[in-house]
């Protein structure tokens, strides 16, 4: 675009090289699953999901780092295919895988996974549906933002492309359903262990949802995966009776109005500074300024819980295994 | 592991844990500091102005006196140091630095490039 | 070390408590996060300069820098803000020690010689508009506005920011997040001194030269 060679070279080397550590990336997340017991959960089918979509989507970007190759393919629909094949890939299935993970800990309750199972089967068929003739179309030479076209052998594979983006309809329509069915049944699904999916990792450890300072007690960390060796220890041997919490009281920062209010007046501002309108532009300035100026003065910052609150809450919200 | 040791925050002079140095010396480190500062800035001034310099090294001294000067403003007013107690803070610096020299050196590589390839265009049709 | 154990292999109550050492004091994350944002704030000046460098020989057949720059006000300007500086650092041990006099005084101080600072800028402003330089006249007079208008407007800011602090220390006494907010004020203001010591170097010093 422009540039000389040597500027096209060290872009090309430079976006070559991403891929590497990213490969190291990859087999960091195969070997997470090597050596376990694989249960296909919806989050679970999301995260294989995105590492199979996400590999595709970076070799189709390596292909395009080569200068010549990109002279022909910058800004054509191979461009498109490939930076949403990262994205959707990368982004929104890790997010779903998320999502759908971290839900029960969040809100209490599980999501359904017949739903959930039915979305993560549109979203990826429509997915690869709706995309990979986009590849096609840029190899034949289609460019991006068209607002029309007169090739009619491109045609086709537009046909092909919509009916993928009906079928990814259907994948969102099914997360909304998903959801929808979930809080009308939520007292099924309701996470009374705080550990639904035999986690490994400390979070699993706190009720759902989990109270504002997330940790009753410090935990005590020895080890790696330090919450399942606990657990496994604790399967052993049955009866051990539960360890005397030692609760000590909590400072936790007090709930402030300020960021939501100011946002408001950063909205008036950005606004009125888009139009040129200067008196709201002082408005809304002005408005944040104060908002800020009140909880500048504000006297306590902090709240402190009690001790006897956090052992009532304790008892009230039993986890099957305190760390 | 258990070996203690604290950090200082950027902009702190001396750490928590030290009993407070007389302000004598505290005073001390400032003063030197704006001396230096002031020493470089009007070399700086005098350099741009005289005649006395071959002028394509100019730009290139200037340059040199504000990099120094910069870093009498972090030592001597940020008490950036390069004892263990700022080793965050250098690291955070340092990032930075590498950022800005990115930014700048990119940016003119690139547009100097782009400025020597590209068609001129007539003065009469601006688009 | 080896931090894989399992219980077997060690008695708990011998191994150091994970709170021993525990988080670093609140002074020193609030003034390292601090420091993280001047970071990516003089990252966006450095944006600014590379759009400077670009263009400071487009001058459309308008005036140039050369043209325009009066040096003794910008040495004056200098001086204010590295006197400024000074005397924020003098402020500074005043609110260590907390010595209210000390810190009012090293603030008034301060304040007038930023004010002064930019009350200089100002009117070179006016002035180069009022000849017909300005920001909409040549890409470089674009790039020179915007850069040291960043800076002045960040000066400004500052200034409020300076002038509340100076209230909160009166209705609230030198409490430990009022230590904590003016020791992120002092950070900023020396920082905005370092970026006019590149300020001043590439655009008035180099565009007298050129």
């Amino acid at each position: 675009m422009g540039a000389s060679a040597d500027v096209n070279g060290f872009f090309g080397i430079m976006t070559m090289i991403i891929a590497v550590p990213t490969g190291v990336k990859v087999f960091n997340w195969l070997f997470t699953m090597w050596g376990g017991r694989v249960r296909f959960t919806v989050p679970l089918l999301w995260s294989l999901g995105f590492m199979v979509t996400f590999v595709i989507g970076g070799m189709t970007g390596v292909l395009m780092a080569v200068p010549p190759a990109d002279f022909q393919l910058h800004n054509s629909l191979f461009l498109v295919a490939h930076f949403h094949n990262v994205i959707i890939g990368g982004v929104l299935f890790g997010a779903m895988a998320g999502y759908n993970y971290w839900f029960p800990k969040a809100f209490g309750f599980k999501l359904d996974e017949r739903w959930g199972r039915a979305s993560f089967w549109c979203w990826l068929i429509g997915f690869y549906v709706a995309f990979m003739p986009l590849y096609v179309l840029g190899l034949m030479g289609m460019t991006r933002r068209m607002q029309h076209y007169d090739n009619l052998s491109w045609q086709p594979w537009l046909v092909v492309a919509a009916v993928g983006a009906l079928v990814i309809l259907a994948g969102i329509i099914c997360q909304i359903v998903q959801l929808v069915v979930s809080i009308r049944a939520r007292e099924e699904h309701r996470d009374v262990t705080g550990d639904p999916w035999n986690g490994r990792t400390l979070e699993w450890s706190t009720p759902s949802p989990p109270p504002a300072w997330n940790f009753a007690v410090l935990p005590h960390v020895v080890e790696r995966d330090s919450y399942w060796s606990q657990k496994q220890r604790a399967n052993a041997k049955e009866n051990s009776p539960a360890k005397p919490r030692n609760y000590e009281s909590i400072e936790m920062p007090r709930n402030s109005s300020t960021g939501f209010i100011n946002a408001f007046f950063a909205v008036i501002t950005g606004f009125a500074l888009i139009w040129h309108i200067w008196w709201m532009v002082v408005l809304g300035v002005l408005g944040a300024f104060v908002t800020v100026l009140f909880f500048t003065f504000r006297e306590k910052e902090e709240v402190e819980i009690s001790a006897e609150e956090l052992a009532q809450f304790d008892r009230e919200h039993q986890t099957e295994f305190a760390i | 592991m258990t070996a203690k040791h604290y950090d200082r925050a950027p902009g702190d002079a001396s750490r928590p844990t030290e009993l407070r140095r007389d302000a004598s010396f505290n005073v001390l480190v400032y003063s030197v500091g704006l001396s230096l500062a002031a020493i470089l800035t009007a070399i700086s001034f005098w350099a741009a102005n005289t005649s006395l310099l071959w002028p394509p090294g100019v730009p290139l001294g200037l340059a040199a006196l504000a990099i120094t000067q910069m870093g009498i403003h972090l030592v001597f007013f940020l008490h950036i140091t390069s004892g263990p107690d700022s080793t965050n803070n250098v690291l955070a610096l340092a990032f930075g630095v590498l950022i800005v020299a990115l930014v700048m050196a990119g940016s003119l590589w690139i547009m100097t490039n782009l400025d020597q390839n590209m068609t001129p265009m007539r003065e009469m049709h601006a688009i | 070390m080896n931090i894989a154990l399992t219980t077997d292999q060690f008695d708990a109550e011998s191994l150091p408590r994970a709170n021993e050492a525990g988080p670093a004091p609140k002074r020193v994350v609030v003034a390292y996060g601090f420091w993280i944002f001047l970071l990516s704030d003089i990252v966006m000046f450095s944006a600014l300069f590379a759009v400077y460098a670009v263009l400071m020989h487009s001058t459309a057949g308008g005036p140039t820098g050369a043209e325009l720059f009066d040096q003794v006000n910008v040495a004056i300007e200098t001086a204010c803000l590295l006197a400024s500086s000074y005397t924020c650092g003098l402020m500074s041990l005043a609110i260590n020690s907390h010595r209210r006099v000390g810190t009012y005084f090293g603030a008034a101080v301060t304040f007038a010689l930023g004010g002064l600072f930019l009350a200089l800028e100002i009117r070179e402003f006016a002035n180069m508009i009022a000849i017909g330089a300005t920001p909409e006249r040549s890409a470089f007079l674009s790039a020179f506005f915007t850069i040291v208008g960043c800076h002045g407007l960040h000066v400004g800011l500052g200034l409020i920011w300076l002038a509340v602090m100076m209230a909160q220390v009166a209705v609230q006494g030198f409490r430990r997040i009022v230590e904590r907010r003016l020791l992120c004020f002092s950070l900023f203001w020396h920082a905005l001194d370092i970026i006019w010591v590149g300020l001043f170097t590439v655009v008035y010093l180099l565009g007298v030269n050129s």
